[in-house]
């Protein structure tokens, strides 16, 4: 997903977002661009400076700085909440975790080069077993009801998940289990280096918009997330701001 | 010098001299099929060194030729590890023995030459599990003499008394070895040269350790990308002692005046970093990507085991040899295969650079604390356990004494296919920036 | 059969129940070239660590690059599951186990712990005098953690049961010879698994009523009758997803099964000795065939004398002691014409890709090739 966040004087005057595509990404980014500042009621020569960041920030062509992921997420962190001492931020093909000393950034972590845990592993895996992502963002903590799945391996999860449904297991229990797996995925990430502090973690990215997701997360974490409304937009915000200095 | 420079630096003038030694152990390869020397394979240095003894033998080493494969040619390595997976080897273990082994397979080298099959194999059981396997795939092609040597070790409190059996069993096991090769093959190991040639080796050591402690001084006259350079020049590679002669005392003098004129390696130096294990060696060029920080990788454990086992001494504030026990006779009474065999054998364990996954947990944290590191580079290799054992632990170790670690992940050395190189590049841009430096270069 | 199988699902509360009994130590070991006779006689109940899967969050951050099976023997001790265990013992074997055993001591370090060195060169002429002498310190310390001295005594009463259990289990491997098998591959598996939990004393009373049941049994379907080699095994799943397909296991050439029990303990005065040639002179590791291989030809004259139809290789994804072996045993197998199929597990066993393989290798199997039909 692109996602794009006009800032003027601190404050976000306009968003946008949309699939990057695998082909024909830059003419997304390009809609995507106009379609925000469209949004702001602005035209391209009114913006002082364009920075991107994420793992396709260099498709961003025009963009006069690239900020590194772990300082625009944690600019976002502090400008959502003065207090932030960590920020987690759960992408489509990234997990981070940044712990933050004071204004400096005291530790990160990132996912396994792999898709365990990834918003791709649910995405990719509900579709198969034919559930949207705002579907399966109302399934309850007990959905999965004592099946379990391969909470190592997304490929794995999902031959467990055929087998769990060749022997006639729910197909909301197959599901419950696969949520249930990303769940434990990401607290293995978030338990790698020091666990995020209980109260002033700030959550980000588009997994946050799956409540099944950041229920099971909670619970297994025993972390109180505080999640901003914009928390997808999270890394376009703390973009701008690191690039406005 | 520009404004970003710090100190003046100076290329190495000796990289001439170990070109041509790096081309004759080439040379030796390339023709080892061809000449009449029965070929050993042989995966790391053991205590005793094959070729310099046996005057019929040569030596290929499936390290170094595995990880020159990967260096050189992607294409020739993928196909020598598909060669090699598909006829059983596990395809996530070891991709310098699927590169090795594989050409076996194929038949060829990279150049089109034959692949010179092995006569023998003595595998150096280092304790990492694919060391102990080593040199099986030339075994089981068709049946050529294999042996294995164990290498005892045991967790806790030295015991010398244990100790004792324990070494009585890798003397046994390496004068098995002499004897063995010596019946099968009608050789004769030439035991006046390695009684001889066992003073050499404690001073390549010595001059190991000198290397180490050169380049705890800032700036680093020697970086660890030089320093594989010369780590594999008679250590990996166990180029003959008359090939070698002077190049390692010529090698200290040169870094040793480069440390008294504060000649960097890197200009900008103002980062230091370590690392463990082996580098991606198709891919070392990040080693210059992280120079445009001012950042030097001054070694590794793995790169500084040319010194042996070794401390860090608080308080002279030195690395220096560490010795847990003497051998039974000094070097001027040995007079036997047996007693050379038994005085480079002086300890049951002390693996040097693997010291720290076994019983000293302080190992690493002192080798960072000696060479003054701010960040540490630990690669977590799928493919290999010796490389990996512990890495996530000694990142552990390392934060908690205040150096910033980064993990990144590949296959295994030899094998490029999982080493995302964007990916690893970013993980260096972030591991930088987070620490508040930017590219000054 | 039932009371294996519940003993092994239990298997825990077994180990509880027998420290209350007992007043003995529990002492986990991870390979089975461990010479449990020694702490047997100690008083100590040797459990052979098994491996299941639990959601795992805890080993990530001390673990990289390892088998599912190791990952899971430490996450198992984060959940507490082990917590009845005193004590650990790891050998000169697995690195993946060592690693296992390293981290857990390192956050369980009130564990009492011990390394054992077991040759990696199980022939040598030496490897008997060494690995008599690491006994003998582990036996030192074995008397240090219990209080009391361990008699000759004691290790012959072990060494006896120990041999009684190897033989017994040995009669139902015996009983597989035969074609239509009255007992099946995941039950024989299943008991052995529970025999590496148990007190060797208990298993033997309960295996002496079991096996003349067992020869009383009808004989069994009309199965195509596999061997299964790979990496060690902690259930019996593959056992009964192969028998859902019109399989059998008939034999093995795993550490935990066969290996466990082809050779016994040939007594002699030096006790510690006759212990040690015992584990030595055990069919060998894929990790311990390093010299002259042995290993290839125990996997044939496993399959001639129990008359297979095809193998089954079973390997953990990153085992490389079975990913390193693996040529030989192909090469073995390519050269005596035994089909074979090989697949990859996790920590979940990939059941729908596998019984494809497997029902595949059925098919061809019973298209000629098979003994039955006079293949050659």
């Amino acid at each position: 997903m692109i996602k794009v966040a006009v800032m003027r004087d601190g404050q976000v005057v306009a968003k946008a977002a949309g699939e990057a595509g695998c082909i024909g990404r830059e003419e997304n980014i390009n809609k995507l661009y106009k379609e925000a500042l469209d949004a702001a009621g602005l035209q391209e020569s009114e913006i002082e400076k364009v920075a991107a960041t994420g793992i396709g920030k260099f498709s961003v062509k025009f963009a006069a700085d690239y900020i590194t992921d772990a300082i625009a997420e944690a600019k976002a962190a502090r400008f959502f909440f003065q207090g932030a001492t960590d920020v987690v931020d759960i992408g489509a093909d990234k997990t981070h975790v940044v712990s933050l000393d004071g204004d400096k950034i005291k530790e990160t972590v990132l996912n396994q080069k792999c898709m365990a845990g990834l918003g791709l592993a649910l995405d990719v895996i509900s579709h198969r077993l034919g559930y949207t992502l705002d579907e399966i963002s109302q399934f309850k903590a007990d959905a999965a009801q004592g099946t379990i799945v391969n909470d190592g391996c997304p490929v794995f999860a999902e031959l467990d998940s055929f087998e769990e449904l060749n022997q006639g297991t729910p197909k909301e229990q197959v599901m419950g289990a696969v949520i249930q797996s990303v769940v434990v995925r990401l607290n293995s990430i978030l338990r790698e280096k020091e666990m995020p502090a209980k109260d002033t973690t700030v959550l980000l990215g588009g997994v946050s918009r799956n409540k099944a997701v950041v229920e099971g997360l909670k619970a297994r974490s025993g972390l109180n997330f505080l999640i901003p409304e914009d928390a997808v937009y999270g890394g376009a915000i703390g973009c701008a701001l690191a690039a406005a200095g | 010098m520009s404004t970003n420079q710090l100190w003046e630096t100076k290329p190495l003038e000796i990289w001439d001299r170990a070109k041509a030694l790096r081309a004759y152990w080439q040379q030796s390869i390339d023709d080892s099929a061809a000449d009449t020397k029965l070929l050993l394979a042989h995966g790391n240095t053991g205590d005793v060194s094959w070729r310099d003894y046996f005057s019929n033998l040569n030596i290929i080493e499936d390290n170094p030729v595995g990880a020159m494969m990967a260096s050189t040619s992607d294409e020739f390595s993928r196909k020598s590890r598909l060669a090699s997976e598909v006829r059983g080897w596990g395809r996530e273990i070891c991709g310098y023995v699927q590169n090795c082994w594989g050409a076996q397979f194929l038949g060829y080298q990279q150049d089109g030459s034959v692949f010179p099959y092995r006569d023998l194999s003595v595998p150096f059981t280092d304790p990492c599990d694919q060391h102990t396997k080593r040199g099986q795939q030339c075994m089981d092609l068709s049946p050529i003499p294999r042996w294995g040597g164990d290498w005892p070790i045991y967790l806790g409190e030295d015991d010398p008394a244990r100790d004792k059996e324990l070494i009585e069993t890798r003397v046994w096991c390496t004068l098995k070895i002499i004897a063995d090769i010596e019946r099968i093959f009608d050789t004769e190991f030439d035991d006046a040269s390695f009684i001889n040639d066992i003073k050499t080796e404690r001073e390549r050591s010595d001059h190991g350790i000198r290397i180490m402690n050169l380049m705890t001084k800032t700036p680093s006259p020697l970086s660890q990308k030089d320093l594989y350079s010369f780590y594999t020049l008679g250590g990996l590679t166990r180029l003959p002692p008359e090939i070698l002669g002077d190049f390692w005392q010529a090698l200290i003098d040169e870094i040793q005046w480069r440390a008294d004129h504060q000649i960097a390696a890197v200009g900008n130096e103002r980062y230091r970093y370590m690392e463990a294990h082996p580098s991606p060696w198709h891919f070392l060029k990040y080693m210059r990507y992280l120079e445009h920080y001012g950042a030097v990788c001054i070694g590794s454990q793995y790169s500084q085991m040319m010194a042996g086992s070794v401390s860090w001494n608080k308080e002279t504030k030195e690395f220096e040899r560490r010795v847990i026990r003497k051998p039974e006779k000094d070097v001027e009474n040995v007079k036997t295969r047996e007693d050379a065999v038994r005085y480079v054998l002086t300890e049951a364990r002390g693996h040097r650079f693997k010291d720290d996954e076994y019983f000293r947990k302080n190992e690493i944290t002192d080798f960072a604390e000696g060479f003054g590191v701010q960040g540490a580079i630990l690669a977590l290799w799928r493919g290999g356990v010796g490389c990996t054992l512990t890495r996530k632990e000694q990142g552990l170790r390392l934060s908690k004494m205040g150096v910033r670690v980064l993990h990144y992940e590949g296959s295994q050395p030899g094998d490029r296919t999982d080493l995302d190189e964007k990916r690893f590049l970013d993980q260096i841009d972030e591991w930088m920036e987070c620490q508040g430096l930017q590219k000054i270069s | 059969m039932n009371k294996f199988s519940s003993i092994f699902e239990n298997r825990h509360d077994y180990a509880r129940d027998w420290k209350k009994r007992s007043g003995g130590k529990v002492l986990g070991y991870y390979c089975t070239y461990f010479p449990e006779e020694v702490a047997y006689a100690a008083g100590i109940l040797p459990v052979r660590i098994l491996a299941k899967h639990f959601p795992d969050d805890t080993t990530d951050r001390l673990m990289y690059g390892n088998c599912y099976v190791t990952r899971d023997m430490f996450n198992q001790f984060n959940l507490g599951h082990y917590d009845y265990i005193d004590g650990l013992v790891c050998l000169e074997s697995c690195q993946w186990w060592y690693n296992a055993f390293d981290v857990t001591m390192q956050v369980f370090p009130n564990l009492w712990s011990h390394y054992l060195f077991t040759p990696d060169y199980p022939d040598g002429n030496r490897s008997k005098d060494v690995l008599r002498s690491e006994l003998s310190v582990i036996q030192k310390k074995f008397e240090e953690w219990t209080g009391k001295t361990v008699t000759d005594a004691e290790l012959d009463n072990a060494i006896e049961i120990y041999n009684t259990n190897r033989r017994l289990l040995r009669r139902l491997y015996e009983l597989r010879r035969f074609n239509n098998p009255v007992i099946l591959g995941s039950e024989a598996m299943e008991i052995m698994l529970a025999n590496q939990v148990m007190d060797k004393a208990e298993a033997n009373k309960m295996l002496e009523e079991l096996i003349p049941e067992l020869e009383d049994r009808a004989p069994g379907e009309d199965r195509v009758r596999f061997i299964l080699i790979g990496s060690e095994t902690y259930d019996a799943e593959l056992e009964k997803l192969i028998e859902g397909v019109g399989g059998n296991v008939v034999i093995d050439d795993l550490d935990n099964g066969s290996g466990y029990v082809w050779n016994e303990v040939v007594p002699l005065k030096d006790r510690l000795m006759a212990i040690g040639l015992r584990y030595l002179g055990k069919p060998h590791s894929a990790l311990k065939d390093n010299v002259w291989r042995r290993r290839p030809e125990q996997i044939f004259r496993l399959s001639e004398d129990f008359q297979v139809d095809a193998a089954i290789i079973a390997k953990q994804i990153y085992c490389h002691p079975h990913g390193t072996d693996m040529y030989a045993v192909w090469k073995l197998l390519q050269e005596r014409k035994i089909p074979y199929h090989t697949f990859e597990r996790d920590t979940t066993l990939p059941y729908e890709e596998t019984r494809l393989g497997v029902e595949a290798l059925i098919h061809v199997a019973k298209q000629g090739m098979t003994r039955a039909n006079g293949w050659s």
